[in-house]
């Protein structure tokens, strides 16, 4: 038989039970507005019965648990579609920008400063010595050349940028590491006698942001702890543990347990982390080196084609060249040197004005480069020692019984550099028949043309032998199509023997690789290149050079090859000089010589005035490429100027020098016809891939140069409509995932209203128990 | 599907948003008449559009330099066109003053007007555009021509070039349109017929004179070249049979001379007299168009034409001029033939101005019509269809005003109202 004190006792329980309930509900409702919360709700279950004779009876309702209804597969998914969209959304954001600078809504952009650019000149050709349209070449061109600088500003700045907001990510991604390391220890904690449901919530909303930052992948421990880690599984969070990311020198690393770092740049791909790595290291490179390659195509076609003409004087002043080698001094170095023909000829008119009339002479240096081969090496110095000789052809000839015999000069250098002071010459007379006529060391010269100015190298071993540097491309192909690989020697020593280090560089990249000691041949990765090292003894400041075709495909140019250096050049001009005055040694009109930076200065003597190239002469570029008469001064978009010499406009090259006397009319506008004909020329220009975590590559495009310029514009229009797409795509993902949790986890006030009312009433239904029990106490007392 | 109350808030609010931004993407097509605003509205338009406003601008610049084109061609066509007539008016004196009944007076008289048209030639070719003169080849700076005593001119020195001034009137062609004032006053040809086909003289071999000879040279149109061998095969036709000198004749380009001797062959020349003004053809001679003076000239080495060779219009005046003063009726009637061909190449070299601006004329049209297609191509891509771009605001419009009006209305049901 039951007590009175036991419907009491299931009043009682009852009635806490709806009040938790009603608890929960106002909880659901004040949170109705609570970013990441999940709706809660009571569960209820009845209490073991009590055998009360042969009966069992219930002992009314007890609160088993108070849940929160999460799904977790769908905060997963929602976390990572969060992730993709943050990435599209940081991308898209930048792209904006980017595109904003290239935008071709104003009388500003790009295109239409070039195409005033051509038209400028299509101007002065109308009137080749009219002063206003010569002062309209300049501020065009100065103006256009702003504008490839803007824009290479700006796309720069937007790098750092990024890198900033990197920066800011990545703190960001610490702290929240650490709150969830903290929100971990604390669930840790709980879990033992309840359910910690709002902090999970908190932790689910701190990984929410977190997925914003970076793709995160996280694992729940038996303890309730949770694991997160990157994608690329560094460890994040371990329970109570945050392990830090750092970015140094623009990398992104992630360090261990043990304190190790890793490098995890090139794999991040979603968040916003993502988004910025894939603006900073793919897409504004990207476009910046293909405005650099637009830039360098234009600085070179004007160059090459201005340099060839001639103003309204002829120069009077000493000029320096604009551009330098490096200090090996070859021309190869230039900033322009491989684009030099070296079947062509460098010429240079001179006036003499004491005469009247003026009269003209021409300085013709022929720029080929002889296939003579030089091999057979014998000999040795003595004492032996270890040197480098630098061997230049004085007297042009050809290597053979008959013709001209060929005059070799020579010059001794120390290890360092610096020269013995042991200087030689030696006559071709034959074939094969340099028998230890150069300090004692043998070689063979092949049947062939030597020019003068062409230059080559010996080094020497220890022992005193010819030990040239051997070296040749194994296999691969070069990442850089079209493009000139310069290697440097920076620390010297012998193959096999020594450690070697060598810096190398292209048109957009530099490193350095090093040469173990170890048997040879050493192979060695370069830009996709295998190089073979066989041997050799190299010096520091030694160079040598890789270019590499429309495929990629390289030749070596070693040093112990024929080539041309600024003093063979200046040398070579001289001689060329004095041979147009009479043949007096020094008696040259002008003088070329080789000042400390490395560049050309040409000085004409009083009363003689000069000026380059003409109408028939097959230009080999040397003027262009070293900077004497060219338009444009730099060689990318942030280098661009109009070329110092020309702020004194008469010296805009209009026309071009009759071959015939030297003399040209100011109306002759040759020159400026041949600059506007630029504009439909078609030309060779890299286009540059960029990929975060392979090596960047070149291809050749061929077109105009406007052509290549909206191929780029298109081009990144496209890119950005496909960041733009994918962002709509990933909005509408996140929408209905959205949708999908709330439907599961959102709070719904009209359900909540019910239920406030379900409980309320049950609430009122228990107290209802409570007075009939007490009635019942009541009746029951009364009736004593 | 369970939808809770902040789903309907944030779909209504997602979907608005979207709506508005249609209605102001709409609203901007409509108010800026432009399709594409960023690159990436339409990637493959807008580069095409930039080539078309690269080609655009392009074009207006060669319209540009057609018309200084035509410019320079309209001032030459006038001043040639004024010579022209003036040389017309020339024959006309010439023929008159070839009639008996003009007295040496009248005749000086007349060479006073011959003097006044050289004048005015003089100031014709020394025509400028803009500044520039246009007779001067690429020398646009300098004044081509002028006398060589301005008060008793005898002859005219050129001071310009010899290369032409072009304008750049298409990407891969351009027109010449300035001249190089020999180009057209001086002559590249020369017409021989009866009046100037004669060579007399007497050639010296073995220390044996030869009769008078006399050879003549094919009617017909020679440049200096061809002349040179015309003449040496005319020479060596007429050498005396016994002697059979084979002659040689060169034109040296530089000098303007005409040389004379034989070819050092097996027979060869003691010496040469030419019979420049005693041989019984000497007003049939042909020495003035090869530069020689109407004098008889005896050499006993390769003979050289005493100054350089003028075939021009001024030379033709120059020559008529002193016809006139010496009472040369011979040398007036000889006048004839040159004043026809320096009028004819003046005319010819109107009609060739007419031709180029004929050419001229077929580009203006070729690039209105690339204008007016580029124009089209242009306006296809980069602007919006107005009637398209309004229908679609409107339906933006109302599509905004249904989504306004049904979120309204389920905003406001919530079952708190019924409680």
């Amino acid at each position: 038989m039951s007590g009175i004190g036991m419907v009491l006792n299931t009043a009682k329980q009852a009635i806490a039970a709806q009040q938790v309930s009603i608890n929960v509900t106002g909880h659901n409702i004040a949170n109705v507005n609570t970013e990441g919360y999940s709706r809660q709700m009571t569960i209820h279950g009845n209490l073991d019965p009590v055998q009360i004779g042969p009966y069992l009876l219930g002992t009314g309702v007890s609160v088993d648990d108070i849940t929160r209804v999460a799904d977790a597969l769908l905060e997963t998914r929602l976390n990572d579609q969060r992730t993709a969209l943050s990435g599209y959304e940081e991308a898209d954001r930048y792209m904006r920008i980017l595109e904003g600078l290239f935008s071709e809504n104003s009388e500003t952009s790009l295109s239409s400063q070039i195409s005033a650019f051509w038209n400028s000149w299509h101007d002065l050709s109308n009137v080749p010595d009219g002063a206003s349209e010569r002062v309209a070449v300049y501020d065009t061109a100065a103006r256009m050349a702003d504008q490839f600088e803007w824009l290479n500003e700006n796309m720069r700045q937007m790098e750092n940028d990024l890198t900033q907001e990197i920066d800011a990510g990545i703190s960001r991604i610490n702290i929240l590491s650490e709150q969830i390391a903290a929100l971990n220890l604390d669930i840790i904690s709980v879990s033992i006698t309840s359910k910690p449901n709002d902090q999970l919530d908190k932790r689910d909303e701190l990984i929410g942001e977190l997925s914003e930052l970076i793709d995160v992948k996280t694992f729940e421990l038996p303890n309730g702890g949770l694991t997160v880690t990157t994608e690329t599984g560094s460890l994040l969070v371990y329970n109570g543990d945050a392990y830090q990311l750092e970015q140094k020198s623009d990398r992104i690393i992630a360090v261990d347990p043990n304190g190790n770092g890793v490098d995890m740049t090139d794999r991040l791909t979603g968040g916003k982390l993502g988004g910025w790595l894939k603006m900073r290291d793919e897409v504004v490179p990207k476009y910046r080196n293909d405005l650099d390659a637009v830039a360098r195509e234009f600085i070179w076609a004007v160059n090459e084609t201005h340099s060839q003409g001639v103003g309204l004087d002829y120069f009077t002043n000493p000029m320096t060249s604009t551009y330098h080698t490096d200090d090996s001094g070859m021309l190869s170095t230039l900033a322009f040197g491989d684009r030099i023909d070296y079947t062509g000829d460098f010429k240079m008119w001179v006036k003499d004005t004491g005469t009247a009339p003026a009269t003209y002479s021409d300085i013709t240096v022929d720029m080929d480069v002889s296939s003579v081969t030089v091999d057979n090496y014998g000999g040795a110095v003595a004492p032996p020692g270890s040197f480098q000789y630098r061997l230049t052809v004085t007297t042009p000839g050809t290597v053979g019984p008959t013709g001209t015999d060929p005059v070799i000069s020579w010059e001794k250098f120390n290890p360092d550099g610096t020269t013995t002071g042991t200087t030689g010459a030696v006559t071709v007379t034959d074939v094969d028949t340099l028998s230890a006529t150069v300090d004692g060391l043998d070689f063979d010269v092949s049947a062939g043309d030597l020019y003068a100015g062409n230059t080559f190298r010996i080094n020497t071993d220890a022992a005193g032998a010819v030990d040239n540097l051997d070296v040749s491309i194994a296999s691969g192909i070069a990442n850089s199509a079209g493009d000139t690989y310069q290697f440097k020697i920076n620390t010297q020593g012998t193959v096999g023997t020594d450690t070697i280090r060598i810096d190398w560089n292209n048109s957009i990249e530099a490193d350095t690789i090093l040469l173990e000691p170890g048997a040879t041949p050493i192979t060695i990765e370069v830009d996709g290149m295998i190089l073979s090292f066989d041997g050799g003894t190299v010096f520091d400041g030694d160079e040598f050079s890789i270019s590499t075709d429309s495929q990629g495909n390289g030749t070596v140019n070693p040093s112990s090859d024929w080539h041309w250096t600024l003093s063979s050049f200046a040398d070579a001009f001289n001689s060329a000089a004095d041979i147009a005055a009479g043949g007096v040694p020094g008696s040259g009109y002008v003088q070329a010589s080789i000042n400390a930076d490395r560049e050309l200065v040409l000085t004409p003597l009083a009363g003689y005035q000069y000026a380059f190239s003409d109408d028939e002469v097959q230009d080999a570029g040397v003027a262009a490429a070293l900077g004497f008469n060219t338009f444009f001064d730099g060689y990318d978009a942030s280098s661009i100027k109009v070329n110092d010499v020309l702020t004194e406009n008469n010296f805009i090259a209009a026309a071009r020098i009759d071959a015939d006397s030297g003399d040209y009319g100011v109306g002759d506008n040759s020159n400026a016809i041949a600059i506007a004909d630029l504009q439909y020329e078609n030309r060779s220009v890299t286009q540059w891939r960029y990929e975060r975590g392979s090596d960047t590559t070149s291809s050749i495009i061929s077109g105009t140069i406007e052509e290549y310029y909206q191929s780029m514009i298109g081009g990144m229009g496209v890119e950005a409509e496909s960041i733009a797409r994918n962002l709509t795509f990933s909005e509408v993902m996140m929408g209905q995932l959205t949708e999908q949790r709330d439907s599961i986890s959102g709070v719904n006030l009209d359900e909540e209203m019910i239920n406030l009312m379900k409980f309320q009433h049950a609430f009122t239904a228990a107290a209802k128990i409570i007075s009939i029990a007490d009635e019942m106490l009541q009746t029951l007392l009364a009736v004593k | 599907m369970r939808v809770t109350h902040n789903t309907i808030y944030n779909v209504a609010q997602s979907r608005l948003g979207n709506l508005v931004e249609k209605l102001s993407d709409a609203n901007r097509q409509v108010t800026t008449g432009n399709r594409i605003n960023r690159l990436s509205d339409d990637p493959v338009g807008i580069s095409r559009v930039v080539d078309l406003r690269s080609g655009l601008d392009n074009i207006e610049q060669l319209s540009q330099n057609i018309a200084t084109a035509r410019n320079w061609l309209s001032s030459a066509e006038t001043s040639l066109g004024t010579i022209a007539d003036l040389m017309d008016d020339m024959k006309v004196l010439a023929i008159g003053m070839r009639n008996d009944n003009y007295t040496a007076e009248d005749r000086i008289n007349a060479a006073e007007q011959v003097h006044e048209t050289l004048s005015q030639v003089l100031d014709l070719a020394n025509t400028q555009v803009n500044g520039q003169y246009i007779f001067s080849g690429t020398k646009v700076d300098t004044k081509p021509y002028a006398f060589d005593d301005p008060d008793a001119p005898t002859m005219v020195s050129y001071s310009g070039n010899d290369s032409a001034f072009k304008v750049k009137t298409g990407n891969t062609s351009n027109t010449v349109v300035g001249y190089s004032g020999e180009d057209i006053f001086g002559s590249d040809y020369l017409t021989v017929d009866d009046t100037n086909n004669k060579i007399d003289f007497q050639e010296v071999v073995g220390g044996v004179p030869s009769p008078e000879l006399t050879a003549t040279i094919p009617p017909g149109t020679y440049t200096r070249d061809e002349l040179a061998t015309a003449i040496e095969n005319a020479l060596t036709n007429a050498s005396a049979p016994g002697n059979g000198v084979t002659y040689e004749v060169t034109y040296n380009d530089t000098s303007g001379l005409y040389t004379l001797w034989d070819d050092g062959g097996a027979t060869t020349l003691d010496s040469l007299d030419l019979l420049w003004g005693s041989g019984a053809n000497a007003d049939q001679s042909i020495a003035p168009d090869i530069g020689f003076e109407p004098v008889d000239e005896t050499d006993t080495m390769a003979i050289d034409s005493d100054q350089s060779v003028q075939w021009g219009l001024f030379n033709t005046l120059f020559d008529l001029k002193g016809y006139l003063e010496n009472n040369d009726v011979a040398g007036i009637e000889r006048s004839f033939a040159r004043i026809d061909t320096q009028f004819e190449n003046m005319t010819n070299a109107v009609s060739r101005i007419g031709y180029k601006g004929v050419a001229l004329d077929a580009k203006t049209t070729v690039l209105t019509d690339l204008d007016l297609s580029f124009q089209t191509q242009k306006s296809d891509i980069e602007e919006v269809d107005i009637i398209e771009a309004i229908s679609s605001l409107q339906a933006k419009q109302t599509a905004y005003q249904a989504a306004l009006a049904s979120t309204a209305q389920i905003m406001n049901i919530s079952l708190m109202n019924y409680l």
